[in-house]
């Protein structure tokens, strides 16, 4: 059975970058030139003040692929999803070739598009947000041409009676969008709950995961306060690794999975490279049929 | 729509721990007059208490921001007052809860909470206030600048001529990025002295821990004259350029917001009323003004 999935594009494993991440962190064009196996597009986050960078018009020009990561719109908010930021967005997203765009939806700013005020909140969870959310999404899809994909954001508070999954299932079902999941922020609710990794997923609808984000996170301690970091550093914390394994294997229409990683030393982050393009090949493997 | 309130609350909680600790104590005074569910309420309050302060340096980063743009007045309330703290007030000030609890700008509830500094600490700074008019201008400016979905089209679509007689009745209104202040002569010099300081602590920031560190000097008193200046686009920043006095008085009648050109032109002094025309023809063809209605 067909679905709204099967025109966009299977991108394999890419990696994360942002304005000027790839001249102060892991060069994404450099790591393509090495190491061609492992990186197979490149998931630019921006935003509409800093926009795009010479490294990402540079890997766009080479014709590789892109993804844009928006970092500056509360999805949650319809008054958020203006003529300004959608013509913009969209313009930047054209002008690289973007598959999709995606982004955490959540809160970026409070109040009036602003920079500097140094929030990722998470979206209360609640009906009448996935709601509000689910709308705009649907909006900004139609008014872009763009395939929009939420994805669940880091915390270390969450207000709401619901799920996270939950709500993104909710988000997902009303307005028919695909789903980013981020292995590693999921992993971080579930310690916050104090719930198993896996907890939630059999009720959520994994044949809408389009992506996955894969990134290292740090245990921390306040006053005996424990709580995960979303710290990108190299090394995925093993809750996060029972998420991807799990998703990996059930999402008939994942199409990318992101280490998000930039920041770190490029050999340190040789090995979950590995990993993940040998879970998620580029192009699909054919089934070896026993003899 | 409580949920929106509740997340407004999630933010103010987040930077403010002393309204954290009002909130634990009393909920229901600490959130008197928001439009939130007793669940919603009580969700709040179950949330781990500790979380809440799991980023320290979450005030620093934006009052780094804020900084930016109100980099002048910030460092002579600070070299005023001797202390941090006085700054870092600002997220337990009543302008930062309003401003997020309302959708209001940062910039501006930053700009309102210096003034309130000034005033009750009564800094002995002659250019202060001026200083931070400008820079409240300034960011003015910024924003609205970046609002204009479209401002090199819109400029373009605005500029047709006045024309004589029947032009008076056109109403006029400053383009995206403009504005006009009235300030003390000196006030651009002080701006470049406290800029001049914090590039040579910026050479070397660990002097901030020495006795002998330099300190603020040098700033000029007030001039006792003024200067006009006007706040317009360069590229996608805004700069300063002087005015003239009648200039500034055609431009400052519509500081306001706009107005039918025949009224503006009744506030000026000293200028015919034929040359006030010729003035905002000027005006409106470089794009300062700009004509929001056609008659």
């Amino acid at each position: 059975m067909s679905t709204r999935f099967d025109r966009l594009p299977r991108l394999g494993v890419g990696l994360s970058g942002e304005f000027g991440s790839s001249a102060k962190g892991i060069n994404v064009l450099e790591l393509r030139a090495k190491r061609p196996d492992l990186v197979h597009f490149f998931e630019f986050g921006a935003d509409l003040d800093r926009g795009l960078d010479e490294h990402v018009r540079m890997w766009a020009a080479e014709g590789l692929p892109t993804t844009y990561h928006f970092l500056d719109i509360n999805l949650a908010e319809s008054e958020d999803v203006d003529e300004r930021w959608l013509s913009r967005t969209s313009a930047r997203a054209r002008e690289i070739s973007a598959a999709w765009l995606c982004g955490d939806a959540g809160l970026w700013h409070f109040g009036a598009r602003e920079r500097g005020h140094q929030v990722l909140l998470p979206p209360v969870l609640c009906l009448d947000s996935a709601v509000e959310t689910a709308e705009n999404i649907v909006r900004i899809e139609e008014l872009t041409g763009f395939a929009v994909l939420p994805e669940n954001p880091p915390s270390v508070v969450y207000l709401g009676p619901l799920h996270i999954l939950d709500y993104f299932a909710e988000v997902s079902n009303r307005s028919g969008c695909g789903l980013l999941l981020d292995c590693a922020h999921l992993a971080i609710f579930q310690h916050l709950r104090g719930l198993q990794p896996l907890a939630g997923l059999d009720g959520f609808p994994l044949d809408r995961v389009v992506e996955m984000h894969v990134a290292g996170g740090t245990v921390k301690e306040l006053d005996g306060f424990s709580y995960v970091d979303d710290s990108h550093s190299p090394e995925p914390i093993p809750a996060t690794w029972e998420i991807f394994e799990y998703v990996v294997e059930r999402a008939p229409n994942l199409k990318a999975i992101v280490y998000e990683c930039e920041y770190n030393d490029r050999a340190r982050c040789i090995p979950t490279f590995e990993r993940l393009n040998a879970a998620f090949p580029a192009t699909p493997q054919p089934a070896v049929i026993a003899t | 729509m409580s949920h929106r309130t509740l997340e407004r609350v999630f933010v103010r909680m987040l930077f403010d721990p002393a309204f954290v600790d009002a909130v634990y104590a009393d909920a229901a005074d600490a959130l008197a007059g928001l439009d939130l569910t007793p669940a919603e309420v009580a969700n709040i309050v179950e949330t781990d208490r500790r979380a809440w302060g799991h980023d320290p340096l979450r005030r620093l980063r934006t009052l780094r921001t804020l900084f930016d743009e109100f980099k002048a007045s910030s460092t002579m309330v600070m070299a005023a007052t001797r202390s941090m703290t006085a700054l870092d007030a600002f997220f337990s000030g009543r302008e930062f809860h309003a401003a997020v609890q309302h959708r209001g700008s940062l910039a501006g509830a930053f700009a309102a909470f210096l003034e309130r500094i000034r005033v009750e600490r009564a800094i002995d700074e002659p250019l202060l206030c001026d200083v931070l008019r400008l820079e409240a201008m300034m960011a003015r400016c910024r924003r609205a600048l970046e609002a204009a979905a479209m401002p090199a089209e819109g400029v373009a679509a605005r500029t047709a001529a006045i024309g004589a007689g029947a032009g008076l009745n056109r109403t006029v209104a400053f383009a995206a990025g403009h504005a006009v202040g009235r300030f003390d002569a000196n006030v651009v010099e002080a701006v470049n002295a406290v800029e001049k300081y914090l590039f040579e602590v910026g050479l070397m920031p660990a002097v901030a821990l020495c006795d002998d560190a330099p300190r603020l000097g040098g700033m000029p008193g007030a001039a006792g004259v003024p200067a006009y200046l006007l706040a317009l686009p360069s590229g996608s920043a805004v700069s300063l350029m002087p005015v003239d006095e009648d200039y500034f008085q055609l431009l400052d009648a519509f500081s306001g917001g706009a107005r039918r050109l025949g009224d503006a032109f009744r506030g000026v002094k000293g200028v015919s009323r034929e040359d006030l025309l010729t003035m905002a023809e000027s005006l409106v063809e470089g794009g300062v003004l700009e004509i929001v209605s056609p008659r």
